[in-house]
Order: C-alpha cells, then sequence, then structure tokens
C-alpha cells in the first residue's frame, strides 16, 4: 500500500479543516482528490508531506509514519504545494540542482544528466537557462513538476498542479500525469471535474473535511445516473417540502420558487407522479425535461449542501 | 544542508541588498575613520578604537538587513513550504539559514582588515600599534555580529513582513547590546545586581575582549546567546505546527 490514511483530523484554531477521513491508494494508482476551495484537500496534503501534524489520526506513505519518521516520508514523496512556490531569483537549472541536492547530498557525478532528463520530460529545454521568476505561468508550473518527480519519487502529491493553465498547457499537464501515474502512485487535487475523468483511476470527493464519495469515475457517474433528474417549473410557486413529499421524488432541489430539479430512479413513474400532482394542484407544469448527470453534477449534488 | 547553505548564499548575493549592506558597512567606516573631522590622521594616534565603537551601532542596522529575508520572505512567497517538505529538519534548516549568513557577515567583516593594515603602514618608524587589543577587538566584533545573525534570523522567522523582520531585528539588536549596559546605570540598579545585569548585555563582553584578553566566559556567553536565539528561530518555524 503506497498511501493508508486512517481517520485523519486537522483542527486549526476554530475550524474543522479535515474530519476523519480514511482511504487507501494503491502502488502506481492515481486518484483525484477533489472538492470545492476549503474542503480541506490541501490540509490532507500538508499533512501527508508532513509540513503541518495531523490533530488526530494517521497515515503511513510507504509503510513510513508521517508523524514518526518525518524524514523518510519526505524522502518517498515528490510535492507540489499549493500555488506553486519557487524562488524567483533562481535559474532553472540552479533550482533543479538545488532540489536533488537536499535529496542526495552525495551524487553530484550523476546529478547533470537526472536534471537534463527531467528538463527534457517536463518539456523546459529552452527555458533553462532562464530565471524562474521570467517564466511564464505554464513553465512555472512545470519547474514545480520538475522539482518534484527530479528524485524518482515513489509517491506523488499534487496540489492544483493545473490551476492556472491555458488549455495547451492543461493538456500537457495532464498527458504528463497520466504518463507519470503508469510508474507512480499519484494523489493529486483539483476542483476540475474534466480533469478527473481524464486522468483518474479513481476519484475522492471531499467536503468539509469529510470524504463524501470514493469511488471510480465511471461507477461514480454511473452510481449516480440510475436516478434519474428531472428540471420541472410549475405556474405557480410552490414549497420545495411539499415537492419532496411526491411519490417516487428521492431528492429535490430548489432553482427559484417556481422550478426545481427533482431526482428519482424510475424515470416514468416520476414523471407521472408529478404531472398527477400538478393536476391534483390545479398547478400546471410548464416545463419538464429530463437531465443527464455527468460528473459535474454528482459533484455539485455532493458537495452543495446549503440548498436554498 | 551543504546544499541548503549554496543556495541562500548565491539568492543573497543575487539582491542588490547584498552589495549595498556590504559596501555601506566599508565606506561608512572608513570615512569616519579616515575622512570625517575627528579621523585617526588627525588624532596622530596608531589606534582602531574609532573604528570598534561605531562599528557595533552599524552593525545593529546592517546584520538585520541582511537577515530580514531569511525566513520572512520564505514564509511570504510559500517557498517554506517547498522547503520543509524535503528531507530535513526543521533544525537543519535553521541551522543551514545561520551559517550561510554568518558566511555572509565574515564575508562583511574581512575587508575592515585592511583598516589595520592601513594604520600600521601609516605609522610613523613602524610605531607599535596595540596588536593585542586590536585583534581581540575583531575577534569580539566577529562574534558580535554573530549574535546580531542570530538575533536577526529569529526576527525574520517570528513574521512573513521583510519591514516588521527589519525593524523587530534592529529593536532586539540593540536591547541586547546597549539597552542591559544603560538599564544597569539606572540609580536603583545598585552593586551586585547593576553588574548582573550589566553582564546580560552584549556590550560588557564586547569590550571585556576588547581589551585584547580573550577570556573563555565571553566566549561562552556569546555561544549561549546564539544558541538560544537559534532555538527560538526553530520554535517559531515550529509554531505552524501548533
Amino acid at each position: 500500500m503506497a498511501v493508508l490514511v486512517n481517520q485523519l483530523s486537522k483542527k486549526y484554531a476554530e475550524q474543522q479543516a479535515v474530519d476523519g477521513i480514511s482511504f487507501k491508494v494503491e502502488k502506481g494508482e492515481i486518484l483525484g482528490f477533489l472538492g470545492p476551495n476549503g474542503a480541506g484537500k490541501s490540509t490532507t496534503m500538508k499533512m501527508l508531506t508532513c509540513f503541518i501534524p495531523p490533530s488526530r489520526g494517521s497515515a503511513t506513505i510507504c509503510g513510513y509514519d508521517i508523524v514518526r519518521d518525518p524524514l523518510e516520508v519526505k524522502r518517498k514523496i515528490g510535492y507540489l504545494p499549493e500555488n506553486n512556490p519557487l524562488y524567483y531569483d533562481m535559474y532553472v537549472r540552479e533550482f533543479l540542482e538545488f532540489s536533488l541536492l537536499m535529496h542526495h547530498p552525495n551524487t553530484k557525478s550523476k546529478s547533470g544528466a537526472q536534471i537534463k532528463s527531467i528538463i527534457d520530460q517536463v518539456g523546459l529545454n529552452d527555458e533553462q537557462n532562464k530565471k524562474i521568476g521570467q517564466l511564464s505561468r505554464g513553465y512555472k508550473q512545470r519547474v514545480g513538476l520538475a522539482q518534484a518527480l527530479l528524485h524518482d519519487p515513489e509517491v506523488l502529491i499534487l496540489d492544483e498542479p493545473t490551476s492556472g493553465l491555458d488549455p495547451n498547457q492543461l493538456a500537457d499537464i495532464r498527458h504528463l500525469i497520466k504518463e507519470l501515474g503508469k510508474e507512480k502512485t499519484i494523489l493529486f487535487s483539483t476542483h476540475i471535474m474534466q480533469e478527473v475523468q481524464a486522468v483518474c483511476d479513481r476519484v475522492i470527493i471531499i467536503n468539509k473535511g469529510r470524504i463524501v464519495a470514493d469511488d471510480k469515475p465511471e461507477q461514480l457517474q454511473s452510481r449516480l445516473s440510475n436516478k434519474v433528474a428531472v428540471e420541472i417549473e410549475f405556474e405557480q410557486t410552490i414549497n420545495l417540502e411539499e415537492i419532496q413529499n411526491i411519490q417516487h421524488v428521492l431528492s429535490a432541489e430548489k432553482l427559484s420558487s417556481k422550478e426545481f430539479i427533482v431526482q428519482g430512479e424510475d424515470s416514468i413513474a416520476l414523471r407521472k407522479a408529478l404531472f398527477a400532482y400538478a393536476s391534483k394542484k390545479n398547478n400546471a407544469l410548464l416545463t419538464i425535461k429530463q437531465t443527464s448527470k455527468s460528473l459535474e453534477d454528482i459533484f455539485q449534488q455532493l458537495t452543495n449542501t446549503t440548498v436554498s | 544542508m551543504p546544499a541548503l547553505l549554496k543556495k541562500e548564499i548565491s539568492l543573497f548575493f543575487s539582491s542588490l541588498i547584498a552589495y549595498i549592506s556590504m559596501g555601506v558597512f566599508f565606506i561608512v567606516l572608513a570615512l569616519n575613520l579616515f575622512i570625517f573631522s575627528g579621523n585617526i590622521l588627525d588624532a596622530n594616534y596608531a589606534t582602531l578604537d574609532a573604528f570598534f565603537t561605531l562599528a557595533p551601532w552599524v552593525l545593529i542596522f546592517l546584520i538585520p538587513a541582511i537577515t530580514m529575508r531569511t525566513f520572512a520572505e520564505e514564509k511570504q512567497n510559500g517557498t517554506i513550504e517547498l522547503l520543509s517538505t524535503k528531507p530535513i529538519t526543521d533544525l537543519q534548516i535553521v541551522v543551514g539559514k545561520y551559517l550561510a549568513a554568518l558566511f555572509l557577515w565574515l564575508i562583511t567583516f574581512l575587508p575592515t582588515l585592511v583598516y589595520f593594515l592601513a594604520i600600521k603602514k601609516l605609522s610613523l618608524d613602524n610605531a607599535p600599534i596595540d596588536s593585542g587589543a586590536t585583534w581581540g577587538s575583531y575577534i569580539g566584533l566577529f562574534f558580535l555580529g554573530a549574535v546580531f545573525v542570530a538575533v536577526g534570523i529569529f526576527s525574520s522567522s517570528i513574521s512573513n513582513n521583510q519591514i516588521v523582520a527589519f525593524l523587530v531585528g534592529v529593536f532586539l539588536c540593540y536591547l541586547m547590546y546597549d539597552a542591559f549596559a544603560q538599564l544597569s546605570a539606572l540609580p536603583f540598579f545598585e552593586g551586585r545586581i547593576d553588574y548582573i545585569i550589566q553582564s546580560a548585555g552584549l556590550n560588557a563582553h564586547y569590550d571585556s575582549i576588547s581589551r585584547g584578553v580573550v577570556d573563555t566566559r565571553d566566549i561562552i556567553y556569546f555561544l549561549t546567546i546564539i544558541t538560544l536565539f537559534i532555538i527560538g528561530t526553530r520554535t517559531a518555524l515550529e509554531s505552524r505546527k501548533w
């Protein structure tokens, strides 16, 4: 087991940032860590990389405990922190040499070849003699990735590796992550759904510090899409509670005072029940439209707990 | 740690602060020693006393300027997270940064040995200069700077704003250097208490070493203060874990 997380929690002064999450990542798996901003993704990653200790719970990386063996854990991981902090006054090559020496102080002879191969891999060839501060955002991101990959770590922890990239760069970086995932265990966070669909073997959705879903992307989709969602519009105002009480309705979400999205298991029974209800109440049903659930909707449904 | 040391020094020299602070130190002291009124050429004594009296006051401002970036900038930019998640302990980070800053202080300090040679050459008929006291003073000044470096790094670790780090550093350096001596001079401290307060400050030990007697007690005092501030820095760095 590459990563094993058990009841990990982090409480800041006022706020429970991460609340008892547990999961495993197999060797060679790409795990997408998904959640809205402030869900606790970064905090979890900071704990796994030994930057901050957990308040409760434990985790191991390649068998090493994050609290007891931080140095061993840090040797096993490559980490790209949130917002990709870098030393802007350093040259690309100089910075990569520094990063490598921090991991392997005694491998000066080999370092040249190793750095060159990473520079090729992430596509920094033309930029390697520039100062990091002069690079565009996409290239800075590549430097951050190069820094995480350089020492050939077993586990890669990438905190929003694709944020702020243009579509071409996005595709490049995703492709790179996918390539890397053939050999390495990767845990990466994002709030972009397509990324998860494109790259991940498995996805964990986290919200308010808790895991709300943990599954393969396709299964997550099919698990929730055997429910049907129907968008409806009534002529007159109607309460959410009333809709929820209609037969076959499993859940309902209010869009406006007259418009709702309702979910049920049986599409036909659900729509029939809605019609029956409308005619009984003499409240005409103006729209009824079946909507398909994308992973995006699932994400919203799982993380949006403040339905008004 | 060697990698960290190298990075710190190379980053320092990639900024203008390095050249300005070192230049200012050398020039201010040279002006005062050789050119401004009351300079050594008018005084007709082959002694560097003027230099050793002024130098600590320049250092109070200069060293916090050298050290203000060390942690404040890393915290501001978030690179501290990058650094802390490399296989290195917090203490190694602090010591590495301390040694790098100490090296910078050494580079600033060494050119002032030229003053000594200049005065030796200028003295009539090779009149003897008090070498003992001069070397003692140089050693004292180096240790004084070494303490200020520790104080400066600590100040940088408690803020993520470089200006705040600089000002706190200046304040603490002043406090360590002169405040205890001033305090002991107040009339309500008498006898033994007076002496203890005075000994708590850097000034007393700097003066003592400057007389040309390198007393182990003074050296131990300097090393103790350095250690305390290094531990303080590590504590500040680890406060993210609380």
